[in-house]
């Protein structure tokens, strides 16, 4: 019997990450971080961006729902991006005729509301106006670095933040200066036009059927904006901690705009030359449609955070799940997660990397440290098999579609691999209810390899 | 240019294949000139499902054919190829055979059927030296461990292996030997602390060559250490470190104990420390007939060689790599203070009451709680080790229990490989380069069941399956592995 040589994974030639930790959890229990997720519409997503760059970052875990995997949605237009590389700010460069998208965008989102046009185009106006750039570089900073603490003129601002998200933990997409009842100095403006749009938030809030129907307004933007249906967050935890700035703070973008030119007719030629070229300029102004991307995870990257690691909440609703409250949920939602999940644990804890394996016809696809830093190698199919070593199979193969499977993951690098959990016969329901059965459970692999009559002949490959 | 992939109902395709085909049947309709002397004759002997060779074998003789009745004779398979090989000349019943009536006669039986003897004719063709299989040839695992085959093969240069207890042993039968190998199983795991999980032999294997090592070994050793496997590192990655954690039968009682922990020291048995006096043990731990003495080790160990290990750079990257994730625990100056279990608990008790982290009740205060527990995990490799709950498993475990199974799949061939023609040896074949399992391509990929009984059926020689689909072969196997663990990032 031979065994199959383990073939080290290919170095990708370019890598633009640097590696922090193969999870999100200290090693030494010092600087502990509990992240926090919700199911909605059976799916586990994360919200908080600072949880998602901790579990995206260390471990890789979850997809950005806007992003091919790391959540990197940006409005951010790159060819302008490149065209003004030196004023670029960490701010994203839009398009005039965008902006003015996204302003419609807000406008029909507050007449849904409720709001009159007049109330509307009052509010936008304010919102949209220019802002002065040397103002702006405190706030730049402030996107990186929790500010929450800083004093300034922000001050003021930020402490509404974190009122008015614990109170009422809902957002509307303008900012969160809107959200008060009482300060006066609400916003850098002082305008008390938001007040309208804040009471109406409130509102929303008390009664739960507009909860619903605010929700739907959510879907119908897929999540776009900080809607009512974000529900209300696990103060305790984050009471004494600083609340989400990225989130609560607007949004800073850069339009390029055209210098409005008096357009006087003149006789010279030259000067009518010169008003034919429109002057090009940054306008730094806030973004009333906000566009968030989440972290989505997968029910069995969820499930490892919460359960293997101890590193993440699960909230349905108000609630946090219990381990065996998910372990059940999950199995209902997805037949065979069992399973599956037996066969991500397993590998997470030889210290590689699992993703979903749906490109390929597979279940899982193994990397070594890391999407970024290595090709996948493995492409892996796991069964759930007794101690006689025989199950009814999630994938029943011929040799022809393994085969054409084989040749799939051959042209891709990778190797097919077979993940067969073997659990004791006598195993019943009751303990397969509890992640604890995981205990008893064996793992096999196998790899799947062609042999080539011919080529065998003239090296002595490893058979 | 490119080839055509569909038809196109074209004229000029249709043109194209009959020109093909036609051309093809003028090659096969073309008389096949052979020397009749050099023609062996052979009679097909249905009764025995022979077939008799009536004149001398040629060269065909060195890797096939056998002798029966002093008579030469010839296996269906092989007659049929050599029969389309223009070696010999077929009859029955005073006729000669064409190939198409040879095929239909030949290849009527149960152990030849046309996809197998497909199979056999495409490796034949490659130059490979197929046989088929008899199951009574494999050596089981115990005698593989004593080096049978190679003692048989060649002049007793294995001799001096062997061991005395072993040698009554050697004609033992398989399924005997067998029933030892669960009960070595269990024991093993015990002893297999050090055990690598990438190593090749399964740990029965393992364990049984200590048995004969003992009993060689008499008074001189007084240790029964196994030693640990090194199959040695074949890339940057490492294999998993010892996982004492999982062996440790969790023994339920928690009697009081009878020894005094505070008074116990913990002996210092570091290199820098050499420990040459030994003082007499407690009588009350010996068994009744064995004295214990006091013992100074001073005399030998003047006589070891204490040079320093000169580590070859294989093992001084190895040590480097292992020192980036592993840690000695007494590098740990307190753990170092510690002089006896009772200090050293209560250091570990004292540790974990000063958890800075906080533990979500609706995670912690429930009957499945999160497996880690950061406060312990002192590095990623002890991380790993307290997440890892699943069992490792190998192809071979439990494989034994399987061959009683009527059921099992048969294995077809044993095939060995060109180069090896000179030296061949028909009566001694030795162990085949790779066994063959001969399926069609409609049917469904063996069951983990049926694997390993095929597996281990076929001993320590690979298993390829050679899929058939109206001639065309293809060739797959299903390989053990075990992923190494990734712990240096």
């Amino acid at each position: 019997m031979a065994e199959a040589v383990f073939h080290p994974p290919r170095r990708k030639r370019r890598v633009f990450e640097s590696y922090e930790s193969p999870f999100p959890v200290d090693v030494g229990g010092k600087d502990f971080r509990i992240c926090q997720a919700e199911i909605i519409n059976n799916n586990v997503i994360v919200r908080n961006p600072e949880d998602i760059e901790q579990l995206y970052n260390k471990g890789y875990f979850g997809k950005g729902i806007l992003s091919r995997s790391r959540p990197v949605y940006s409005i951010s237009d790159p060819s302008l991006a490149t065209k003004w590389q030196g004023a670029n700010m960490n701010m994203p460069i839009i398009t005039s005729k965008k902006y003015q998208c996204h302003v419609q965008w807000a406008k029909s989102i507050l007449q849904e509301q409720g709001f009159d046009d007049c109330s509307v185009t009052k509010i936008l106006e304010n919102y949209t106006k220019p802002l002065e750039l040397p103002f702006l570089e405190e706030d730049g900073a402030e996107q990186t670095s929790n500010s929450c603490n800083r004093m300034g003129p922000n001050t003021e601002n930020t402490e509404l933040c974190r009122q008015s998200s614990t109170d009422t933990g809902n957002a509307v997409a303008l900012s969160c200066e809107s959200r008060n009842e009482g300060y006066k100095k609400a916003c850098l403006e002082g305008d008390p036009a938001f007040y309208p749009v804040a009471v109406c938030g409130s509102k929303e809030q008390e009664q739960s059927d507009l909860k619903e129907r605010a929700e739907v307004s959510c879907q119908k933007c897929g999540f776009l904006m900080q809607c009512g249906c974000k529900a209300k967050e696990n103060t305790e935890q984050r009471s004494s901690e600083v609340i989400k700035s990225k989130e609560c703070a607007p949004e800073y973008v850069l339009v390029q705009e055209e210098e409005e030119n008096d357009l006087r007719p003149e006789d010279d030629s030259a000067h009518v030359q010169e008003n034919l070229v429109k002057k090009e300029k940054l306008v730094c102004r806030r973004n009333p449609f906000r566009i968030f991307e989440y972290l989505q995870l997968t029910l069995e990257e969820a499930f490892f955070l919460v359960y293997a690691l101890g590193c993440l909440s699960i909230y349905y609703g108000e609630a946090p799940l219990t381990i065996l409250k998910l372990w059940e949920i999950f199995s209902e939602v997805k037949p065979n997660f069992k399973t599956t999940y037996m066969a991500y644990h397993y590998f997470r804890s030889k210290g590689w990397v699992p993703k979903v394996g749906l490109k390929y016809g597979t279940d899982l696809l193994l990397y070594r440290k890391g999407p970024p830093f290595y090709h996948a190698s493995y492409s892996v199919i796991a069964e759930l098999v007794d101690d006689n070593f025989e199950g009814s199979l999630r994938r029943p193969l011929s040799w022809k579609s393994l085969s054409g499977l084989n040749r799939t993951t051959v042209n891709a690098s990778k190797e097919l691999m077979l993940c067969y959990l073997i659990r004791p016969s006598d195993m019943t329901e009751k303990e397969m209810s509890t992640p604890e059965c995981m205990k008893k459970i064996k793992v096999q692999e196998l790899i799947v390899s062609r042999w080539v009559s011919s080529r065998e002949r003239s090296e002595q490959d490893e058979f | 240019g490119q080839k055509d992939f569909i038809p196109d109902g074209s004229a000029e395709q249709a043109e194209k294949l009959r020109r093909c085909r036609e051309e093809q049947w003028q090659l096969l309709s073309e008389e096949r000139v052979e020397r009749l002397r050099s023609l062996v004759k052979a009679e097909w002997k249905p009764g025995q499902g022979i077939v008799e060779l009536q004149s001398p074998a040629g060269k065909f003789w060195h890797t096939m054919g056998f002798t029966e009745r002093g008579k030469q004779c010839l296996l269906p398979e092989e007659a049929l190829y050599l029969l389309e090989c223009g070696s010999v000349q077929l009859f029955y019943r005073d006729l000669p055979l064409s190939i198409q009536e040879a095929y239909e006669i030949l290849l009527c039986q149960e152990a030849m059927s046309l996809p197998h003897y497909q199979v056999f004719s495409h490796l034949k063709q490659l130059g490979y030296i197929v046989l088929r299989f008899d199951p009574s040839t494999v050596l089981s695992p115990y005698e593989r461990q004593l080096n049978l085959e190679s003692h048989c093969q060649s002049s007793g240069k294995h001799h001096r292996k062997r061991r005395r207890s072993s040698s009554p042993r050697s004609h033992e039968k398989k399924h005997k030997v067998s029933e030892d190998l669960p009960e070595a199983e269990e024991t093993s795991k015990k002893a297999g602390d050090d055990c690598q999980d990438s190593s090749c032999l399964p740990t029965d294997e393992k364990h049984l060559s200590e048995q004969p090592k003992e009993s060689d070994a008499g008074s001189g050793k007084g240790e029964s250490n196994p030693v640990p496997l090194d199959t040695g590192q074949k890339d940057s990655l490492s294999p998993s470190w010892s996982r004492v954690g999982d062996h440790e039968e969790s023994s339920a009682g928690t009697h009081a104990s009878r020894w005094d922990f505070s008074t116990i020291i913990l002996p210092n048995v570091a290199p820098d420390q050499p420990c040459t006096h030994l003082p007499s043990p407690d009588n009350g731990l010996l068994p009744e007939n064995v004295p214990g003495r006091e013992v100074n080790a001073t005399y030998w160990c003047a006589r070891i060689n204490q040079k320093q290990e000169k580590l070859s750079r294989k093992e001084r990257e190895q040590r480097e790599r292992e020192s980036r994730y592993k840690t000695s625990v007494n590098a740990d100056r307190e753990v170092r203070r510690c002089s006896n279990w009772q200090e050293y608990k209560a250091l570990l008790a004292q540790r974990s009451r000063q958890r800075v982290w906080r533990r979500p009740p609706h995670l912690w205060d429930q009957a499945v709680t999160p497996l880690l527990r950061p406060d312990e995990a002192t590095s990623q490799a002890a991380l790993l080790q307290q997440i890892s709950v699943l069992q490792p498993s190998h192809i071979l475990d439990g494989a034994s229990r399987l061959q009683e199974d009527p059921e099992s799949m048969k294995i077809d061939f044993n095939v060995y490989q060109a180069d090896a023609v000179a030296k061949f040896k028909k009566t001694n074949p030795g162990k085949p380069y790779v066994r063959m399992c001969v399926r069609s391509f409609d049917e469904q990929i063996p069951s983990l069941r049926a694997l390993k009984q095929v597996t281990y059926q076929s001993g320590d020689v690979p298993v390829v399956f050679a899929l058939v689909d109206h001639g065309e072969i293809a060739f797959y196997s299903l390989k053990e592995f075990k992923l190494p663990v990734d712990v240096n990032h």
